[in-house]
């Protein structure tokens, strides 16, 4: 009679195919499978997916232009991306994003007849468009996985090459992971003279940044997570496209966040709430308060969310710029505000293809935020909408 | 559970009284278990749900019979439907003795039955949509069952024991000095005797298969497992053995691909990446454990 012995190659267990995977996954909270619950592993499925979304800029005011067009920026985002398992340990990923971008922007601020500040707009609209693609490797292991990514971004003025490196790895009882990134980017700006002026012809802009965070299992519903940032820029950081606008060649970010997940068993609903404080050597503080419903409506989902951010004025920055100073920006992204965003997010699931639909209301306020200080003449207001289509095949 | 159950415990002589403590709370993980999910027991939760089909009335279930439905519809989605816990309500027009299909009008009515996806699932309970309609986990519930006492065991500081639900085997550890499990698999000829022997360490090894309860249809021997899409016996493998560090995966991928007809059976074994053989009816093997171990064709 023909023996096999527990050491023998037909005796190996992989248990990594995407199909045992998957039906891991559906016993994994059960007491006798969690010994044998895959922390890491790459993807059960290939992923596919279509998005487009639509960003449009709220117009400006009467009162609050003083030349140019009302109409600010539209932008319309297509997004296709590519996820599969390589193998038992590896993915690949590829992200390609297209961008077009029309409209005018504030040129700069200057002073009405009643002396308020008042919006020069750049003129007649620009047409811009970005192309990025991303290629993202992963290889995975029982207790981890880690991840290299390189992404290339082009438009009419300006290119970004970076890549970044990350990695995850688990306790023994899976009950925490450990995070960490570092990444670089080298950035060329070379703007294009249309209907204003601009004076430089080609700069540079390189950024580095590191990230290390925790995520913990508190109980079978609930996890936490903190996570601590920093960026290093250093180059041409002013806006060429802004008349009075003159930015440290250098700029230091620290960003901290944390995160909390809840299961609501009985209504079978996730709550979730995000936090994030940044601040930067430019002056700037920010805080975002971000809270999310994840609601299941049978085999679909419903995620209504609402966003606070309340952001203090950057050192140089004033709704009239005083272009004697050593720095100056007159750039309302500087300024102190505050902005609130509800939106809702649908998943439907039709087989092996989820459909998904996002809608988005920005409105910001300088007497919404935290912080004091002067307001700038041309905060912006947006809705977004975004559509998409994923499908997973094996 | 509808078959002859094996608990083997070794333990040295000073520790006897664990043994015979941890046997008999493994008794009554198996009774809970048959008493929760056993549809010949009028209160078992999958006869509640039985009992509701078409009424609009969901049946509460805790998470332990979520993950076997998630399961369920995971095998569902991933053999195309061929895995349906919803098609026993179709043996009733077969009999399987004299091999006859008793009533063709019966088969196409009871097929409207039948179907997964009319199985609501939400935060409210189990709901059967279909009339009629009924579920049984008979068979993911013997493979829980076995990695469930074999789990019970370690946690009462067992550290060698072999669990054999009918055609389930969990072996936890090795035995006692040391020397792996030895385990047989039952010969489709002469299922009294084993065809060949696995030598097993903390590992399950699940044989499906029909060579017990196959009849002629149509001069073919076939499988009493019925295709949900048709109605008729699948014209699928003898007997399958797939191995894997659990019972109910290995059980669950062993079931699936006697679901399979002859040629997609390999297939769908290959997907899972997991040691497996086919046996025919002649007790003639293929697969990879088969490969290995130089077998007769």
């Amino acid at each position: 009679m023909a023996v096999t012995k527990p050491s023998s190659d037909a005796m190996r267990l992989s248990g990594s195919s995407p199909l045992v995977r998957r039906l891991k996954q559906s016993v994994a909270l059960l007491p006798a499978y969690a010994a044998t619950a895959t922390a890491d592993a790459p993807p059960t499925y290939t992923e596919m997916g279509l998005r487009y979304s639509r960003y449009s800029e709220d117009s400006l005011a009467d009162n609050q232009r003083l030349f140019g067009a009302s109409d600010r920026y539209d932008i319309n985002i297509t997004q296709l991306w590519l996820e599969a398992p390589v193998g038992d340990n590896w993915s690949i990923a590829i992200d390609v994003q297209n961008d077009y971008q029309t409209g005018a922007s504030p040129w700069f601020v200057g002073v009405q007849r009643d002396g308020q500040p008042g919006i020069i707009m750049s003129g007649a609209s620009i047409q811009d468009n970005r192309v990025e693609v991303g290629v993202t490797t992963r290889y995975f292991w029982a207790d981890g996985n880690a991840g290299l990514n390189i992404t290339h971004s082009d438009e009419d003025d300006y290119e970004a090459l970076s890549w970044s490196a990350d990695m995850a790895w688990n306790s023994d009882d899976n009950a925490r992971t450990w995070s960490a990134s570092v990444s670089q980017s080298n950035d060329t700006v070379q703007p294009t003279q249309e209907k204003i002026p601009v004076f430089i012809d080609r700069e540079d802009i390189d950024t580095q940044s590191a990230y290390f965070g925790v995520s913990q299992i508190l109980s079978r519903t609930a996890i936490f997570r903190v996570g601590l940032s920093y960026t290093y820029s250093d180059g041409y950081l002013t806006d060429p496209y802004k008349l009075r606008d003159k930015r440290p060649s250098d700029h230091s970010r620290w960003a901290f966040t944390t995160g909390y997940r809840k299961h609501l068993v009985d209504m079978g609903a996730t709550v979730q709430a995000d936090y994030r404080f940044y601040s930067d050597d430019w002056g700037m503080d920010s805080h975002t308060l971000t809270l999310g419903w994840s609601q299941p409506l049978g085999r679909h989902t419903l995620k209504p969310y609402v966003r606070y951010y309340s952001q203090r004025a950057a050192d140089f920055f004033d709704p009239v710029a005083d272009f004697t100073a050593d720095y100056y920006a007159d750039d309302y992204r500087l300024s102190a505000f505050g902005a609130l965003t509800v939106g809702l997010n649908l998943q439907v699931q039709l087989g092996d293809w989820v459909a998904e639909a996002q809608v988005e209301r920005y409105r910001s306020n300088n007497n919404w935020g935290l912080y004091e200080g002067d307001a700038a003449p041309a905060l912006v207001d947006f809705w977004r909408g975004t559509i998409g289509l994923t499908w997973r095949f094996e | 559970m509808g078959g002859p159950a094996s608990i083997t415990v070794q333990v040295p002589s000073a520790r006897r009284d664990v043994a015979t403590a941890s046997l008999v709370q493994v008794q009554q993980t198996l009774e809970a278990l048959e008493a929760r999910y056993s549809r010949y027991l009028a209160d078992s939760v999958v006869s509640q749900i039985n009992a509701r089909a078409g009424r609009e009335e969901f049946t509460e279930v805790d998470e332990e019979c979520r993950a076997l439905l998630a399961l369920a519809d995971t095998l569902w989605r991933d053999s195309d439907g061929l895995f349906d816990p919803t098609v026993g309500v179709l043996n009733r027009v077969w009999d399987f003795q004299t091999g006859h299909l008793v009533n063709l009008p019966a088969l196409e009515a009871l097929q409207h039955q039948v179907g997964w996806d009319s199985v609501e699932i939400t935060q409210e309970g189990v709901y059967l949509t279909v009339a009629g309609s009924e579920m049984d986990l008979g068979g993911l519930v013997k493979e829980y069952a076995a990695d469930t006492v074999a789990q019970s065991l370690k946690e009462q500081g067992i550290e060698s024991a072999l669990v054999a639900l009918a055609g389930d085997v969990v072996a936890v550890g090795s035995q006692a000095d040391g020397r792996p499990w030895r385990v047989g698999i039952s010969d489709p000829i002469n299922p009294n005797e084993s065809v060949f022997s696995l030598e097993m360490v903390d590992m399950a090894v699940c044989t499906s298969g029909s060579y017990a309860r196959r009849f002629e249809y149509e001069g073919k021997l076939v499988s009493h497992l019925l295709n949900p899409h048709t109605g008729y016996p699948v014209d699928g493998p003898v007997s399958v053995s797939v191995i894997a560090d659990t019972a109910l995966i290995a059980g669950a991928v062993a079931t699936v691909a006697c679901l399979h007809d002859h040629h997609k059976a390999p297939l769908w074994l290959n997907r899972s990446g997991l040691p497996w053989l086919i046996l025919d009816a002649q007790g003639h093997g293929v697969g990879p454990i088969h490969d290995k171990l130089n077998m007769p064709t």
